[in-house]
């Protein structure tokens, strides 16, 4: 006992040491950007081509006026300019074939595309690639297939391999007749860049815009307002900026209306900005808001800055440049944004060039929550301690000497079944699109009596621990070890990832040091999980569900607070969005149709609860098969309202961010949106609880995993091939791996953080998961079929593995459907195996359900 | 800077880079040159029988003098520049011998064109690349050797090609004195040849014959007006409106593009290469096939139909030529647009021209990259346009490859 006592002082010095809480202000200001200028250009220049092109910024053509003679002298210009990073000014460093302005250009992995473009002529269709040369160290530029018609004033955007150009075409100039044009140029590979050809793709509702923004966003297109007329640079003309805003899918090639921007802009810049918003920079307009003295007859520029929320279709304002300024371009270099070239205030092109840094953001995380955080990791650590106490047999250690109420058990199968990545991610999703995942809670009605019918009389036996030990009793030790090693790679995969994604988010919006939670939680439950066995497990997964839904709810309700009319406003806001959708009818098998949602969560299911380690050993601590079963119906008790309160909360967030949008920080990603709104927006010392919560998911799923491989280990391994072997030696390995376990996937967990093994990761997840993929289909296989043998199951296992990862490959189906293909799969080639290779025969007695000779209603009287 | 463009797959990747140089590299020494060895060589008469079939055997044993100057020069450079193997200096002393013994008109001193194996003659044509090709056999077996007698040999056999070539002696005429003409191909072959030997044997007078023929080209044979370099013009430079004028064979002029891109690069002339380049840009216009890829055979300048009914076939050697050319032009002037035509004419090439089962390349194929003719060798083609591409490109690579990190790290963001 000394020494745990001792384990528990010091991990608890060691995290008060660590998290070392930080008092912040929670200040909160509308500028996001703040603004700082590069060197200036060496002369005002407005609608030139500008992009990133190998590093540096190049600034191409554009016009210039005269300042010596009339202003209403505009000169073309076909200079080059780039600015190194880092640089002091701008350097020559080519001409462009013609003096040109008022074109497009997009930045592609070829080289800087300019499109189009006007001189004193007319509208132009080149189309010209410029890439830098490291041997003359200037421009190229080269000449690509023309447009199908001569296009100025417009603006393109690069989407998937595609550039799309938005314009205008001035048919006959002085009848004003005019044709929209949208055209799509495929970024062919290197070498067949020439061949690319143009396409017309169906143009967007409204009418024809000359100086629209177009920029694409989340895999899709945006096209923010125009105006209805050619803009000349001088005139003080009034602009036909009144347009619309459209979203083009590429994926459906349809058009779709967007909420207008709050003011009645054009020849604004537009530029993708975090993963899901659009910053609508300047512009030109007429609208009284701009604050012009004439109202309405002369046009207005604006040096306003708004935020387009592409998930939630809503603007906000954003602060405002330090001049203002349209027909500029705004464009990401060196990872920050530039706006270069324009139209400013007194009517002339501007040199200079505005560079944006974000303003560095104060988390509203406050010493309370910080504490409160520790209060809860405190209670934790009491439970693990508390449960060093008593007994110490390998079955207390494992099973809880199956004492554990069927009521705790269930709580404890759904906190498991809750990652902390799930918190974030269910919520998001309901955020992000709708409820058509919420449907698969039916499941838990056709799959749980099926479980407790027939797989829990096969589990639940005598000295039997693990799941696995089943396959070896129907089928022989090669079926049961596929199975228990399949299961610990898996979970060594799964264990950094439920640690460092959680730990990444908890970062991001509170600034705390990825590796100081990773190292809390890792250790943490590793120690209560040394130390408590699966009591600590399953009572501090207890507690953890007690706080998930208490967290969740808490979110949602504050949320929905935080709205005008209250619960009103929110089923209001989530009717007329189409946020409740819970049926997608769709027949197709790449989408989320109901059927697809209902058949993959099916299968899902059976696996997680028949193949799943975690799960079984939970269900085999109770006292009896009534119990057992028992606890998966409270399970199913506390996962449905569980479900029903996280989508609730994702709706709510939806309609709290579409109300304030505002307060959505843009450069966040979608999935954080939970911790966001939780640390932002929830009472000081409330967040603290709630982000424990986070913390709980991730640690009730650690711990978990620890516990279950090391019970796997212990003996699916050591004891089956040392049955000589005696309890407490079992005891003191089980207790042993635990820790080691515990350290390796905290270890797992800081590698992740600091190397980008991403991709590294994802493979091992893969291998693992098709590795465990059909595994379900063997107990199928096992349970529901006499023929059913070893050869079979074997070859099922393996062949459904391939027959998984070719769906996942070579197809585009749903990954919901995952599961069923590899279950079923693996079931029916094992089945098929089995009729073509029977085995001798053995006795399946008490073995499947089709020779568990005792009577139907008691298949256990034998056993027990 | 450069490193930056080259990681992002702007220009040539690091990843390719490395990637062709293995493909020229063991193209040559482990696919090509094994190839001609164990088929062509003739130990019982000598020299070489280069009209081989798919699988190597010999389809027909007649000698054709070309080829036996080339292989020879061939295997001589490969001793001299890749490795001093005594296997390939046998070889080439083997051709060497034979050069001496059979391809010789005694009677007036000129070359044969063709002989039978045992070395009777049975052609002589009137045009001396016979001579061209000898010249430089006999300068990479003199480098090759230190001999002075085949460094003499070779000097003779330059003047021999260029006399007859230039200076009108012996000239038997085809055509009629009433519309003289002249082509690109004797000022082309004379700079590759002088700049051989100025290499092999430090020929003294090679510079300023360089020169001469380069400017014979610029001034008779590119034409700013039309932005072509032509194939065949009149005396003085006139552009023939007839079949035979109007006739352009891109390959060629390209060929000769990346000999004057050399010369440039060599003596660092940025005129020079310009010239080069601006010969290669036109051409690849005109020659590169933009529905099936490859370059054609014949085009013509006003793309009027043309006489040659193979015009538009894709024979290997243009290939070749165009993709020396671009990489030079690349690796001398940095154009991505450069980098970009190479990667598209080596690809086109290597996925039609070589013989997956028994190695080399075919040789003839048609307009959409299908096989027309089996055959590896003929009295045409031999070990010559493809080892010599694979040779060039390989040592280009490399230059290129060597000179990716140091050339310019001054923003390392």
């Amino acid at each position: 006992m000394g020494t745990h006592s001792n384990i528990l002082v010091w991990t608890l010095l060691f995290v008060l040491g660590i998290t070392n809480p930080i008092v912040h202000a929670g200040a909160e200001d509308s500028q996001l950007l703040e603004w700082s200028n590069l060197p200036s250009l060496p002369a005002g220049v407005e609608g030139a081509f500008i992009g990133e092109l190998g590093g540096f910024l190049v600034v191409a053509g554009g016009r210039t006026v005269d300042l010596e003679q009339d202003s209403a002298n505009e000169h073309f210009r076909d200079e080059i300019l780039v600015l190194e990073p880092n640089a002091e000014q701008w350097k020559l460093a080519g001409h462009l074939h013609e003096a040109l302005a008022d074109g497009a250009a997009v930045t592609t992995e070829h080289g800087l595309l300019c499109m189009g473009g006007r001189d004193n002529e007319g509208n132009k269709a080149g189309v010209y690639l410029l890439t830098w040369n490291s041997v003359s160290e200037q421009i190229d530029v080269d000449q690509l297939g023309d447009m199908p018609k001569p296009l100025a004033m417009c603006s393109a955007a690069r989407l998937g391999d595609q550039v799309f150009l938005a314009g205008c075409w001035i048919k006959d100039a002085e009848q004003n007749e005019t044709k929209k044009q949208f055209l799509s140029l495929k970024v062919f590979s290197f070498a067949d860049l020439e061949a690319s050809q143009w396409q017309h793709i169906k143009p967007w509702p409204g009418q024809g815009y000359f100086f629209s923004a177009l920029t694409a966003q989340n895999g899709k297109l945006f096209l923010l307002n125009g105006s209805s007329t050619p803009i000349s640079s001088n005139a003080s003309q009034s602009i036909n900026s009144a347009g619309g805003s459209y979203c083009f899918s590429s994926a459906s090639q349809s058009w779709s209306r967007l909420t207008d921007p709050p003011i009645a802009l054009a020849a604004s810049s537009a530029i993708a900005y975090g993963p899901s918003t659009i910053l609508y920079i300047g512009g030109i307009g007429n609208d009284a808001h701009l604050g012009g003295e004439s109202a309405a007859s002369e046009s207005i520029i604006s040096s306003k800055i708004f935020a387009h929320e592409t998930i939630t279709d809503s603007w906000s304002y954003q602060g405002k440049l330090t001049s203002p300024i349209a027909m500029a371009t705004a464009v990401e270099w060196q990872g920050r944004i530039v706006v270069a070239g324009g139209h400013t205030t007194d009517n002339l092109p501007t040199s200079s060039v505005a560079e944006a840094t974000v303003k560095p953001w104060q988390s509203a995380f406050h010493f309370v929550d910080y504490t409160m955080l520790a209060l809860y990791l405190l209670v934790l650590m009491y439970i693990g301690w508390h449960f060093s106490e008593k007994g110490s047999s390998s079955s207390d250690y494992m099973l809880g000497g199956q004492t554990v109420p069927w009521w705790a058990v269930g709580l404890s199968i759904m906190a498991t079944q809750v990652s902390s990545i799930g918190f974030m991610a269910i919520p998001a999703k309901a955020f992000a699109t709708d409820w058509v995942y919420f449907t698969g809670i039916l499941t838990w009605f056709i799959v749980v009596p099926i479980v407790v019918r027939y797989y829990i009389p096969f589990f639940y036996r005598p000295n039997v621990t693990t799941a696995y030990e089943y396959l070896e009793h129907r089928f022989n030790l090669a079926v049961r070890l596929y199975g228990s090693l399949s299961f610990i790679l898996l979970q060594l995969g799964r264990m950094a990832v439920v640690l460092y994604l959680p730990a990444l988010a908890l970062s991001v919006v509170t600034g705390m040091n990825v590796y100081a939670s990773i190292l809390i939680m890792g250790i943490l439950s590793t120690a209560y999980t040394v130390m408590g066995g699966i009591n600590a497990v399953i009572w501090t997964d207890v507690l953890q569900a007690g706080v998930l839904m208490g967290g969740a709810l808490l979110g949602m309700i504050i949320a929905v607070m935080g709205l005008e009319d209250g619960i009103e406003g929110f089923l209001n806001i989530a009717e007329a969005n189409n946020k409740f959708r819970l049926i997608n009818w769709d027949t197709n098998i790449t989408t989320t149709a109901i059927w697809v949602v209902l058949v993959g969560n099916v299968f899902q299911r059976t696996s997680d609860l028949t193949a799943d380690q975690t799960v079984v050993q939970r269900y085999l601590s109770t006292k009896n098969i009534q119990q057992a079963s028992r606890a998966l119906w409270a399970n199913v008790a506390a996962s449905i309202p569980w479900a029903l309160i996280v989508f609730l909360f994702g709706t709510a967030l939806f309609a709290f961010f579409k109300t304030h949008p505002e307060k959505l920080n843009p450069a966040m990603q979608t999935d954080a949106i939970v911790p966001w709104f939780v640390v932002e927006y929830m009472p000081v010392g409330i967040s603290g609880l709630v982000l424990a919560a986070l913390f709980a998911a991730a640690m009730s799923s650690l711990d978990s995993s620890i516990h279950s491989v090391a019970t796997t280990i212990s003996i699916d391994f050591y004891k089956r091939f040392r049955s000589d072997c005696s309890d407490r030696d079992l005891l003191r390995l089980a207790r042993r791996l635990t820790g080691v376990l515990g350290m390796l996937g905290t270890g797992a967990a800081l590698l992740a953080a600091t190397y980008e093994i991403d991709s590294l990761w994802d493979l091992f997840l893969e291998f693992a998961g098709l590795a465990i993929g059909g595994l379900a289909g063997i107990f199928m296989l096992g349970i529901f079929t006499k023929r059913g043998n070893s050869l079979g199951a074997i070859s099922g296992a393996i062949v459904g593995a391939v027959v998984l990862y070719s769906v996942k490959t070579y197809t585009h189906i749903h990954f919901f459907l995952y599961p069923a293909l590899g279950v079923g799969s693996s079931f029916l080639i094992g089945y098929a195996v089995s009729i073509l290779y029977p085995s001798e025969n053995q006795s399946l007695a008490g073995l499947t359900i089709h020779t568990n000779d005792a009577a139907h209603d008691s298949p256990f009287s034998k056993l027990e | 800077m450069s490193e930056r463009l080259d990681d992002n797959a702007t220009s040539l990747s690091r990843h390719r880079i490395e990637e062709l140089i293995r493909v020229y590299r063991d193209g040559l020494l482990e696919d090509v040159i094994p190839f001609w060895i164990n088929h062509c060589v003739d130990s019982k008469h000598g020299g070489f029988t280069m009209s081989l079939g798919q699988d190597g055997t010999v389809i027909d044993d007649d000698k054709g003098v070309w080829q036996q100057g080339r292989f020879t020069w061939l295997l001589g450079k490969l001793h001299n520049q890749v490795e001093s193997r005594d296997d390939w200096l046998v070889l080439a002393r083997h051709g060497i011998d034979f050069i001496d013994r059979y391809c010789f008109d005694k009677s007036d001193g000129r070359m044969w064109f063709l002989l039978t194996r045992d070395g009777n003659p049975l052609r002589k044509r009137r045009y001396a690349f016979s001579e061209s090709f000898a010249a430089i056999a006999y300068g990479e077996f003199a480098k090759a050797t230190g001999s002075d007698e085949y460094a003499e040999k070779a000097r003779k056999a330059f003047q021999e090609f260029i006399d007859h070539s230039f200076n009108g002696k012996g000239s038997l005429a085809k055509f009629t004195d009433t519309r003289p003409m002249t082509a690109i191909g004797f000022p082309m072959i004379a700079i590759n040849v002088a700049q051989e030997l100025r290499e092999s044997i430090g020929l003294e007078e090679a510079d300023r014959w360089i020169d001469r023929w380069i400017e014979r080209i610029q001034t008779l044979h590119v034409k700013e007006d039309i932005q072509c370099v032509m194939e065949t013009v009149g005396a003085n430079g006139e552009l023939l409106d007839h079949f035979d004028g109007r006739t352009l064979n891109p390959g060629h002029a390209i060929e000769g593009a990346w000999f004057i891109m050399r010369e440039g690069k060599l003596r660092n002339d940025q005129g020079l290469i310009r010239l080069g380049c601006q010969m290669l840009d036109w051409m690849w216009e005109r020659g590169w096939d933009r529905d099936y890829g490859g370059m054609l055979y014949f085009v013509d300048a006003k793309g009027l139909p043309v006489q040659e009914y193979w015009h538009d076939m894709k024979f290997w050697w243009p290939q070749n030529e165009v993709i020396i050319a671009t990489l030079l032009a690349y690796q001398l002037t940095g154009e991505v647009k450069y980098a970009r035509w190479h990667t598209l004419a080596h690809d086109w090439a290597f996925e039609h021209f070589p013989d997956a089962e028994h190695g080399e390349w075919f040789g003839y194929l048609h307009r959409d990259g299908r096989r027309s003719v089996s055959l590896k060798g003929n009295h045409w083609k031999g070990p010559f346009h493809l080892p010599r591409m694979q040779l060039n490109c390989w040592k280009i690579m490399e230059e290129i490859q060597e000179s990716l990190p140091g050339i310019k790290q001054s923003d390392n963001h």
